[in-house]
C-alpha cells in the first residue's frame, strides 16, 4: 500500500510540475491601450474600459510577445451590460497584415470566461488582441486575467 | 548674337528673376523701342535665354529681364520656368556621433538642405525621451552650413511603445515642441512604425497637435510606409496620406525593404515598386510639393546555399567588396536596380557587415549605385515631388555626390553634365580584386603625407581622385592603393552591431573604411624624423557656403575674393546675389563646378590663388628621406614600440616603463595622447599619431 502511495505521489508530484510549465508560457499582465476608450486599474488585476461613443470598434488592445506555438488562445474574464467583440489580428514581422478572426460575445454583470482561438500564418508573425464595441454607443465593461496562450 | 555684360539674380514674389546686363553701345542691332523691335526682340530673347541658361544650368528662374541702364529692353518668361527642379534634399543620421555626422554631412559637397538625427526616442510610458546622441554643437554647425536639423522620432518598430505614444499623444506634443524650440532645432519628423490601422486615427491626430503646438517657421514632416498595393490594413493602414498632408510640411515616402531580411531574394527598391509608391501617395489626394521620395543608401545579400538571407549592407561596403574580392555587376533593366554577385575564396580574408563576418561562398547583393539613385531621383522630375530623402547618411558611395545635384537640377529635358561625374568602375561589369582602398583623411594628413604612406606619388593620389588642386579636406575619402604586407592570419574588417529594428531602421550598420596596416616596422634602424611640416600645409576645414549664408566666413570669403580680383562690392558678411555671381565667376576662372555654392573645392581653390606660398607644395623633398610609419596596437611588440613609448613619456602621457610591449597602458596613453591631438583616439598608433608623435615630440 505504502508502495502504492508513493507511486500515486511521483504520478502527481509530475502532474503538478507540468501543469505549472505549462502556465509559465502564459502571457500575464499583458499592458491594455485603450482604443477610443480609457482603461483604469479598478482593483488590483481588473480593468474598467470606458469607451467614447464615437464609432462601433472601441476597447483595448494588447500585443502579447514571445510566442512560442502557432496554436494560441486568448482568453479573459469580462463582465458588463453589452455584446462586445474579441478580435485576433495577425501581422507579419514587416508590418503586412495577413488574417484576423473575430467573435462577438454577450457580457453579463457576472464575471464570465471568454475565449477566442486562433491559428498563426508563421512563428514571426505578431498579433494585436482586442475586445472593442459591436456598436456606436458609450460603453463600459471590465476585464481580468486577460492572457495569450500557447497550445501545444 | 547680342553680348551681355553680367547677370544678376532677384527673387520677387517667391519666384528667381533674372536680370541680364547689356551695354548700351552693344545695341547697335536694336532700333531703340520702336515697333520694329519685334523681331530683334525674339533674337534678343533667344540669345538672353541661351546666356541665362549658360550661366544657371540648374536653376528654375521664372522670368529673364533684359536692360541697361535702367532702361528695360525686354521682359519675358524663361523657358526654365517650366523644368522641374528640386531643392530640397534630406538625409538621416542615425549610425555615428556629431564627428562622424559632420563629416559625412561634408562629403554631401552641399547637396543637403536637411538632416534628421536620432534624437528623439520615447520612454515607455510614451513620454518624450531625448536620445544620449542629441548635441547642440551639431546644432550649431550645421546651422552655420545653411542645414536645418529636424529629429526624427522613433518608436524603433516596438508597437507598444508607439502605441503608447500615441496614447500620450497631448503630452507627447508638448514636450517635443518645447524641446525644439528651446535647443533651436528647425523641427521634427514622426517615424512611429509598425502599429496598425487600429491607430490611425491617433497618428494623425498626434501631427495634428505637434502642428498646432509648433510655432509656424518650425517644421513636422511624416515618415510614411511606402504602399504601392494599397494596403489598408496592418502598419500600412496607420498612415492616413491625405489627412497627415494636412498638417505636414511633407510625407517621406520609405520606398525601400521591398526585399527584407529573411524574404527572398530581389531589389531593396525595384523603379516599379517606387513608382507605385509614388502614385499611390498622389491617388490619395497628397500634393506632389508634399511629397518626399526616400531612397536606399544601402543594399542586402543573400549566400548561396543558405536557407535565409537579405541581412542589410551598405553602398559603400559593396563598392569595397567588389574592390575587395572583385565580382560581376549586372544592372537589371526592368527593376533599374543592380546585382553584384561576389565569391568569397576559401581562405581570403574575411569582412564583417554589420557584425556579421563573411565566410567563403558566393554573395548576391541588391544594392543602389548612380544609374538606379539617378533612375529613382528621375521619378521626383516626372511627378513634380518636393525632393529626395535617403536612409542613411553615411552608407552611400561617395562619389554620388558629384552628381546628385545634377540629376535633381533638370528634368532630364535639358541634360547637364557635372564636373567630373564619375561612376565607380566597380558599380558596373566584371571586377578583379583592386588594388585600392579608401583613406579618410585625417587631422594633419596632406596629399604628401598620404601618398608616401600609400607608396604613392602626389600627381597618382590627384589622378585617383580627380583632385584638381592640392588640398584635401578632414573627412574626405581618398582612394588609394593596399599596400602589399606580408601575409598574416586572417584580419576582418571589423563593424559595429547590426541595428535589430526594421523598417526605416532597418539599414545595416556603415563603416569607415579601415586603411590597410602600414608595413611593418624596421626596428633596427631609427627612423628619420618626419618632414617638416611646412612642406605640406594640414588639411583645413571649410565650410559650404551659399545664397542665405553669413558670417565670418562670408567676410573672408569676399576678402579673398577680392583680393583675386573677382568680387568688387563690400564686404558685409552676407552671401547676397553679387557674392554668388562672384563665386561663379570664380569657379569658372578656374574651371570649377560653377554653381554658385562656394563649397570645399571652392574655398581652398581661392585660398590657393590668393596665397600661393601657403599651398601644399607637394613636391618630393629632394634630401629628406621618407618615414613609414607603422601602425602599432595592442599585443604589438618591438623597438618600434619602444621608440612610442620613449616619446609618450616625453610628452608626459606615458608613465610606465619603455619596454616594447603595446599593454593597456600604452593603449591608454595613445588615447590621452590622440585626445589631446585631436586625433582619432582609437588606441591605434597608425601614421597619423606616430607622425603627430615626432612632431611634438621635441
Amino acid at each position: 500500500m505504502k508502495k502504492t502511495m508513493h507511486v500515486f505521489l511521483v504520478i502527481l508530484l509530475a502532474f503538478v510540475v507540468k501543469s505549472q510549465s505549462i502556465s509559465a508560457k502564459e502571457m500575464t499582465s499583458l499592458p491594455l491601450l485603450g482604443v477610443g476608450a480609457t482603461v483604469q486599474e479598478a482593483q488590483k488585476g481588473e480593468f474598467l474600459i470606458k469607451t467614447e461613443g464615437l464609432k462601433a470598434g472601441e476597447g483595448f488592445v494588447s500585443t502579447p510577445k514571445d510566442l512560442e506555438t502557432k496554436n494560441i488562445l486568448f482568453q479573459m474574464e469580462a463582465k458588463g451590460s453589452d455584446v462586445v467583440i474579441l478580435k485576433i489580428e495577425e501581422t507579419d514581422a514587416r508590418g503586412k497584415f495577413l488574417k484576423e478572426k473575430e467573435l462577438e460575445v454577450p457580457l453579463t454583470s457576472n464575471w464570465s470566461l471568454k475565449q477566442l482561438d486562433f491559428i498563426l500564418e508563421s512563428d514571426s508573425s505578431q498579433i494585436d488582441v482586442f475586445v472593442l464595441t459591436s456598436e456606436k454607443k458609450k460603453t463600459e465593461f471590465s476585464v481580468r486575467n486577460v492572457t495569450v496562450t500557447g497550445q501545444e | 548674337m547680342y553680348e551681355f555684360s553680367q547677370i544678376e539674380l532677384k527673387e520677387q514674389d517667391g519666384q528667381l528673376i533674372a536680370i541680364v546686363h547689356m551695354d548700351i553701345d552693344k545695341m547697335s542691332l536694336i532700333t531703340e523701342f520702336s515697333t520694329e523691335f519685334g523681331k530683334e526682340n525674339d533674337t534678343l530673347q533667344h540669345s538672353a535665354k541661351g546666356f541665362v541658361k549658360k550661366q544657371f544650368p540648374g536653376l528654375k528662374i521664372a522670368r529673364v529681364l533684359v536692360v541697361s541702364g535702367a532702361m528695360i529692353l525686354a521682359n519675358f518668361p524663361s523657358l526654365r520656368a517650366s523644368a522641374h527642379e528640386v531643392t530640397f534634399n534630406m538625409s538621416y543620421l542615425y549610425f555615428g556621433n556629431t564627428n562622424s555626422y559632420i563629416s559625412q554631412v561634408d562629403k554631401t559637397q552641399g547637396n543637403l538642405n536637411q538632416v534628421s538625427p536620432s534624437y528623439f526616442d520615447l520612454n515607455a510610458d510614451g513620454s518624450l525621451k531625448i536620445s544620449s546622441q542629441f548635441d547642440p554643437a551639431f546644432v550649431t554647425q550645421m546651422h552655420a552650413r545653411g542645414i536645418k536639423v529636424v529629429p526624427f522620432l522613433s518608436n524603433h518598430w516596438d508597437r507598444t511603445l508607439g502605441r503608447q505614444a500615441l496614447s500620450n499623444r497631448e503630452k507627447l506634443s508638448s514636450q517635443i515642441a518645447d524641446f525644439i524650440v528651446k535647443n533651436n532645432l528647425d523641427g521634427v519628423q514622426v517615424d512611429i512604425e509598425n502599429v496598425t490601422d487600429i491607430d490611425r486615427e491617433a497618428y494623425t491626430d498626434l501631427v495634428r497637435l505637434l502642428r498646432e503646438k509648433l510655432p509656424a517657421n518650425k517644421e513636422i514632416s511624416v515618415a510614411v510606409a511606402a504602399n504601392p498595393n494599397g494596403w489598408t490594413k496592418g502598419w500600412h493602414g496607420s498612415y492616413d496620406y491625405k489627412e497627415l498632408a494636412k498638417y505636414a510640411s511633407y510625407l517621406m515616402i520609405m520606398a525601400y525593404d521591398e526585399s527584407y531580411t529573411g524574404g527572398p531574394q530581389g531589389p531593396v527598391a525595384s523603379y516599379g515598386w517606387v513608382e507605385r509608391s509614388i502614385q499611390y501617395s498622389l491617388n490619395q489626394g497628397v500634393a506632389p510639393d508634399k511629397i518626399v521620395l526616400g531612397v536606399p543608401f544601402y543594399g542586402r545579400y543573400w549566400k548561396e546555399g543558405e536557407a535565409t538571407g537579405g541581412a542589410g549592407i551598405s553602398n559603400n561596403r559593396v563598392d569595397e567588396m567588389l574592390a575587395k574580392y572583385g565580382g560581376t555587376v549586372t544592372y537589371d533593366e526592368k527593376t533599374q536596380s543592380p546585382k553584384a554577385t561576389i565569391t568569397i575564396k576559401p581562405g581570403a580574408p574575411t569582412m564583417t557587415i554589420a557584425g556579421n563576418t563573411l565566410t567563403a561562398g558566393t554573395y548576391h547583393i541588391w544594392y543602389e549605385n548612380h544609374d538606379s539613385i539617378k533612375a529613382k531621383l528621375q521619378l521626383i522630375h516626372k511627378y513634380n515631388l518636393k525632393g529626395s530623402g535617403s536612409w542613411s547618411l553615411g552608407q552611400e558611395s561617395s562619389s554620388i555626390w558629384q552628381s546628385y545635384r545634377t540629376w535633381l537640377a533638370h528634368d532630364g529635358q535639358v541634360e547637364v553634365s557635372t564636373v567630373n561625374e564619375t561612376q565607380p568602375k566597380e558599380q558596373t561589369g566584371s571586377t578583379a580584386p583592386s588594388s585600392a582602398v579608401t583613406h579618410i583623411v585625417q587631422s594633419g594628413d596632406t596629399l604628401w603625407k598620404v601618398a608616401t604612406t600609400y607608396k604613392m606619388t602626389v600627381d597618382e593620389l590627384k589622378a585617383w581622385n580627380q583632385l584638381t588642386t592640392d588640398s584635401i579636406f578632414i573627412g574626405q575619402a581618398l582612394k588609394v592603393k593596399v599596400l602589399q604586407t606580408e601575409p598574416t592570419n586572417q584580419q576582418p574588417i571589423t563593424s559595429q552591431p547590426a541595428a535589430n529594428t526594421p523598417g526605416a531602421v532597418s539599414a545595416p550598420v556603415p563603416t569607415t573604411p579601415v586603411p590597410p596596416p602600414a608595413p611593418a616596422p624596421k626596428p633596427a634602424v631609427a627612423p628619420p624624423r618626419a618632414p617638416a611640416p611646412i612642406v605640406a600645409a594640414p588639411a583645413k576645414k571649410y565650410p559650404t557656403l551659399r545664397v542665405g549664408s553669413s558670417g565670418s566666413a562670408v567676410t573672408d570669403m569676399q576678402n579673398k575674393l577680392k583680393k583675386a580680383g573677382i568680387y568688387k562690392g563690400s564686404v558685409h558678411g552676407k552671401y547676397d546675389t553679387s557674392t554668388r555671381n562672384a563665386v561663379i565667376a570664380f569657379q569658372k576662372k578656374y574651371k570649377l563646378k560653377a554653381d554658385g555654392v562656394a563649397g570645399p573645392a571652392t574655398l581652398s581653390k581661392l585660398d590657393a590663388v590668393i596665397a600661393p606660398t601657403k599651398v601644399a607644395t607637394v613636391s618630393k623633398p629632394a634630401t629628406t628621406s621618407v618615414k613609414k610609419y607603422p601602425t602599432l596596437r595592442s599585443g604589438s611588440k618591438g623597438a618600434a614600440v619602444v621608440d612610442m613609448q620613449n616619446k609618450l613619456k616625453k610628452n608626459g602621457v606615458y608613465r610606465g616603463n619603455s619596454l616594447g610591449v603595446y599593454d593597456a597602458a600604452t593603449r591608454n596613453a595613445v588615447i590621452a595622447f590622440q585626445k589631446k591631438y585631436k586625433l582619432k583616439a582609437d588606441g591605434i598608433a597608425g601614421p597619423a599619431t606616430l607622425s603627430k608623435l615626432d612632431m611634438v615630440t621635441k
